[in-house]
């Protein structure tokens, strides 16, 4: 056994310096903490940041794991999307359903780093062609925690200029899973029939997220 | 009153001060070859750790234990696989060292830097994805994804560099302990 470095026991003051010491950097500490955070930056109400949508039909399988090149591979394809009834962060109706249009549906998470390059990089594609006409993008802000960073996801959107619609998943992210969602960013894309075209888990370069639109417009 | 904002910020001033004294002291050890002013710097500074480094370090270990305890059971915010990996390192290391203090075993800095550096080494690459994702890939889970930041304090300081912060500060006070035991006193 090997004993410590021995401490100068013959100097009891030297125990009760350093103790001292410490304590009193532990106890600035919480001082300046105390006094810098003021009245803290973590009150946001959570006024409308969750939903409680209403999803009707079949769930959807979940998705594979990687069916990017292969959308015939994925058990969703050719089948009805679930029809969602919902609502934005403003309490505003905003619905998915199998209504003769086509459609691209992405679900992002505010707390997500991948979804937070997604999101600004769909909408200015979207600000510099106006997308595809003939698809309608509508986004899914689900898995929203308070707890988790970039809260709210309501200011999230609205700082990236979001222009379309949006609807807010409920705790049990009813929408996300209902579509099969396994990971965040996801996208589903469906046909004027309301069938599944394709779905990608993760990010979605704009070029695949351009043929993936068009490829539901043409189905 | 002590709500999340204020032990954030408290956990913060801490992981400064542990990165300047781990910085501090690693600056005055390389000076020290060249300078004998810094030479006389490093031996006060050791010498008045001597004895004192196993308690330093088992105190450190264990606010870092109490800190992320706080922030899952008090703030709820729960810990991802690789937070998960930094406790398993974290939370042994604070009772070792203390033991080890109270009994006076110098030879436990030889497992107390396995243990630290596998921390560390744990805590670097989480901050490191999460200030770069896509390393770990183009997608999050739904639950708790690693890549993600809970927050982050003066825009730099995550839950997992202050557990790197910590266990750099532990290595740094084994390292002198390692010295203390072998200079005389």
């Amino acid at each position: 056994m090997t004993v410590s470095s021995s401490p100068q026991e013959s100097n009891p003051n030297r125990s009760k310096l350093i103790a001292a010491a410490a304590f009193a950097v532990v106890a600035i500490a919480l001082v300046l903490a105390v006094v810098l955070s003021g009245s803290g930056d973590d009150e946001t109400a959570a006024v409308a940041e969750v939903g409680t949508p209403t999803v009707t039909g079949n769930p959807l399988p979940e998705v594979p794991n990687s069916n990017v090149g292969d959308a015939a591979s994925d058990p969703a394809y050719g089948l009805p999307i679930p029809e969602v009834r919902g609502q934005d962060f403003a309490g505003e109706p905003v619905d998915i359903l199998r209504n003769g249009n086509a459609k691209a549906l992405l679900f992002v998470s505010h707390g997500c780093p991948h979804c937070q390059d997604e999101l600004p990089e769909v909408q200015s594609w979207l600000n510099e062609t106006g997308g595809v006409a003939g698809v309608e993008i509508i986004a899914v802000s689900t898995s929203a925690r308070q707890v988790s960073g970039n809260w709210p996801p309501s200011e999230w959107f609205a700082r990236e200029n979001w222009t379309s619609p949006v609807i807010a998943d409920d705790e049990e992210l009813s929408v996300f899973f209902g579509y099969g969602g396994t990971v965040i960013p996801y996208w589903v894309f469906v046909d004027a029939d309301g069938n599944v075209t394709r779905r990608i888990s993760g990010r979605l370069d704009v070029s695949l997220l351009e043929l993936a639109m068009l490829e539901a417009l043409t189905s | 009153m002590l709500d999340l904002a204020t032990m954030k910020l408290f956990f913060a001033l801490l992981t400064v001060v542990a990165n300047i004294a781990v910085i501090g002291y690693i600056g005055v050890a390389l000076g020290s070859r060249r300078s004998l002013r810094l030479r006389e710097i490093r031996n006060q500074i050791e010498d008045v750790l001597r004895g004192y480094e196993l308690w330093f370090g088992a105190a450190v270990a264990g606010f870092a234990t109490l800190g992320s305890l706080y922030l899952s059971e008090t703030a709820n915010l729960i810990p991802c696989t690789l937070c998960w990996y930094q406790r398993i390192a974290m939370y042994p290391l604070a009772l070792i060292l203390a033991i080890a203090a109270f009994r006076r075993e110098g030879m436990i800095r030889i497992y107390a830097n396995v243990i630290a550096a596998v921390g560390a080494a744990i805590a670097a690459y989480h901050y490191l994805i999460q200030w770069f994702p896509n390393l770990e890939g183009t997608s999050c889970t739904t639950s708790v994804p690693c890549t993600a930041f809970y927050f982050r304090v003066w825009d730099f300081i995550s839950i997992p560099y202050m557990a790197l912060s910590a266990f750099l500060l532990v290595l740094v006070l084994m390292v002198v302990l390692r010295r203390n035991e072998s200079a005389p006193t």
